[in-house]
């Protein structure tokens, strides 16, 4: 049998890459090379994509990004999730794939639409939602460090990807944390999200391998002692 | 109130809180004393004879500070400077209410203050200070401080404030920096590096300010340094590195980091009368400050100190280790605490992948040495068993460094506190 093989997109790497979300690509890699699945990353031609990441950033460097994302990109992006590609999209990313985001002072500033989400910011109103979150993931809960100024609001052609059992989420009402559309996920943890919640990051890899294989894959397990170690760590620290 | 029974209160509040050993003296007599008066910074300043000298940044601070206080020191001037920790409002009331004599009356030349990013557009407009030490911005504590341009607008907002007299010395090789010295009312002076021997190839990941903030354009560079400093250039707008006014130094401590902390001390000292020649040979006999490259040494075997708080300290930090001959065993030790910032994901921003391709002796340490040990896993395939107790790590670390060969220990800041304290205070067996 040939080898199995991933091309993972990570848009915008050095302009969309704040809280150390570069783990998450290094996480996708290892986690597939360990597998013997031969591991590709690009930073351009998004046709090309298996899989698709895009991290958070500071205003001004996502201002430069919005210019390029409305351009053709974007497009191709909406395809590709539409096509059932897997994608992982952190914080400013996620807002970026909603309708719009309305700043605390100016104005809307529009979105992609992937999500049927939107996000505001209140400005001195709200106060920035910082610290360790837990949601629960289909039944597994899933660890990460939150740190944004906007809340998202959803609508009702997407789902939450979890539900908060500590923290704020995606607005700190509704306890719904990020959204689900097709194999699309976005989401407010950082931390990165990857490393200590490696059932998500086999969940991408899986997807991402059927979707392009168009059949059933199995993965390989991998000893995850000291990921969970650090997950139950965290969850006794903070539950 | 009156300056003098102020001064006495705090005093005694700086002397009970150590007795009681209820935290740093001088902070809490800085809290009182501002509480007894608020405008008590206010009052004292204008009684430092011959100015105050601010020094912000990321990193570098402490380092850069005990440089110039030991340079004026050796230049027979009477200086005081807030020790590291006490750098917030309540620290530099301290620092000037503890260094008052019993009539409430300072008699010092120069007064030396580091200033917490944060608390720099608040305070600084207090310190008519003579000179202002812009050294760097570099992403840490994005959960306490946010993100470097946000910082730096705050810093912006807050020199308005200050006199036209002031002279900034600003690092023009951190774009960042640059910009805000461009923006600067006063006068400005450069220091930066342009020796090739000192460059590294490309941009780290980790690096921030490298889009023109003329023109969003991303920068080219003739040569980089370390993180995001070199002599840069936008292609678009032709903005580029203000000329420099001091480019090269003999610095006494190894590393390009300590280059920069040398050429801004000494640039300084410059600034204020001193010559260029004086100024190097002075700095030649500088010790290190407080965990900064601090040595111990522990049964024939020694132990460096390398704090490492945000991942450009920490790159450069494994860079420094990587070019020392004695070196075989390093140990990662990582806390969470609020002095340290809660989010641990800078981590995953730091380059690893060296160090783990030329050591096997790696151990990790510290609340969070779960995360590094994962980390250490995920950059080079190896399984380290985490070791939470300090205490036990540095036994480890000890254990397999032989004779004449260094511990590295790279610790976050709190984490270096409660080294400092085993390696001070127990013997190690």
């Amino acid at each position: 049998m040939n080898k199995l093989s991933l091309t993972i997109l990570w848009m915008y790497p050095d302009l969309m890459s704040t809280y150390g979300d570069r783990g998450n690509i290094i996480v996708l890699t290892k986690r597939s090379q360990w597998r013997g699945i031969v591991v590709n990353i690009i930073e351009n031609g998004i046709e090309k994509a298996d899989l698709i990441f895009m991290g958070g950033a500071q205003d001004r460097q996502q201002k430069i990004v919005s210019r390029d994302l409305f351009s053709k990109k974007g497009e191709i992006l909406r395809q590709k999730i539409e096509e059932g590609v897997p994608g992982l999209f952190i914080c400013g990313a996620y807002q970026f794939l909603g309708h719009y985001y309305l700043p605390a002072e100016g104005d809307k500033i529009p979105g992609l639409s992937i999500f049927d989400a939107y996000t505001r910011h209140y400005g001195l109103q709200k106060p920035r939602a910082i610290g360790n979150i837990v949601i629960d993931w289909n039944g597994k809960k899933l660890v990460g460090f939150e740190n944004h100024g906007g809340r998202t609001y959803l609508g009702k052609k997407v789902r939450p990807f979890g539900l908060v059992l500590k923290g704020y989420g995606n607005n700190g009402e509704d306890k719904t944390e990020g959204a689900v559309y097709k194999n699309a996920y976005g989401t407010y943890l950082h931390g990165p999200i990857l490393p200590k919640n490696p059932e998500f990051a086999d969940f991408l890899i899986q997807k991402a391998l059927e979707v392009k294989y168009k059949k059933e894959i199995k993965l390989k397990s991998l000893d995850n002692s000291l990921e969970q170690q650090a997950k139950k760590s965290i969850l006794q620290k903070i539950v | 109130m009156p300056l003098i029974i102020t001064s006495l209160i705090s005093k005694a509040v700086s002397i009970a809180s150590r007795f009681f050993g209820i935290g740093a003296g001088v902070t809490w007599a800085g809290e009182i004393g501002l509480t007894l008066d608020p405008k008590i910074i206010n009052k004292l300043i204008p009684q430092v004879k011959k100015g105050v000298i601010v020094i912000a940044g990321t990193n570098g601070k402490t380092t850069t500070s005990a440089m110039v206080k030991h340079i004026l020191n050796e230049s027979d001037y009477k200086v005081i400077h807030n020790k590291t920790g006490a750098n917030l409002e309540n620290g530099i009331a301290g620092t000037l209410l503890l260094n008052t004599n019993f009539l409430g009356k300072l008699s010092i030349d120069f007064a030396i203050f580091e200033l917490d990013e944060g608390a720099f557009p608040k305070v600084i407009t207090k310190l008519n200070p003579k000179i202002i030490v812009l050294l760097n911005l570099f992403r840490d504590q994005l959960d306490r401080y946010g993100e470097v341009d946000s910082i730096a607008q705050k810093w912006m907002i807050g020199l308005k404030g200050v006199s036209d007299k002031t002279t900034l010395v600003c690092n023009a090789d951190d774009p960042l920096i640059s910009e805000i010295g461009n923006k600067f009312k006063g006068k400005v002076v450069y220091f930066g590096l342009n020796d090739s021997s000192k460059t590294i190839s490309k941009l780290p990941h980790a690096v921030d300010s490298t889009y023109c903030l003329n023109c969003g354009n991303k920068l080219s560079y003739k040569k980089v340094f370390l993180s995001h400093f070199g002599d840069w250039y936008c292609t678009n707008c032709h903005l580029k590195r203000p000329k420099l006014t001091l480019n090269k130094i003999n610095s006494p401590l190894i590393g390009v980091y300590n280059e920069y902390n040398s050429l801004a001390s000494s640039l300084t000292c410059q600034v204020l009368g001193i010559s260029k020649n004086e100024a190097q040979q002075k700095i030649l006999t500088f010790t290190p400050a407080f965990g900064r490259q601090e040595e111990f040494n522990v049964n024939s075997k020694k132990i460096k100190i390398f704090l490492s708080k945000n991942p450009a300290g920490f790159n450069e930090s494994l860079r420094t280790v990587l070019t020392q001959k004695d070196f075989s065993t390093i140990i990662f030790a990582l806390n969470d605490r609020i002095a340290d910032g809660t989010d641990v994901s800078w981590i995953w921003d730091v380059d690893f992948d060296e160090i783990v391709s030329k050591t096997n002796n790696i151990l990790c340490t510290g609340d969070r040495a779960n995360d590094m040990a994962i980390r250490i896993k995920y950059a080079g395939d190896k399984d380290i068993k985490p070791i939470f107790d300090l205490n036990k790590a540095i036994e480890k670390g000890l254990e397999n460094t032989r004779e004449n060969e260094t511990l590295y220990i790279l610790p976050t800041y709190t984490a270096m506190l409660d080294i400092r304290k085993i390696l001070t205070g127990k013997k190690i067996s």
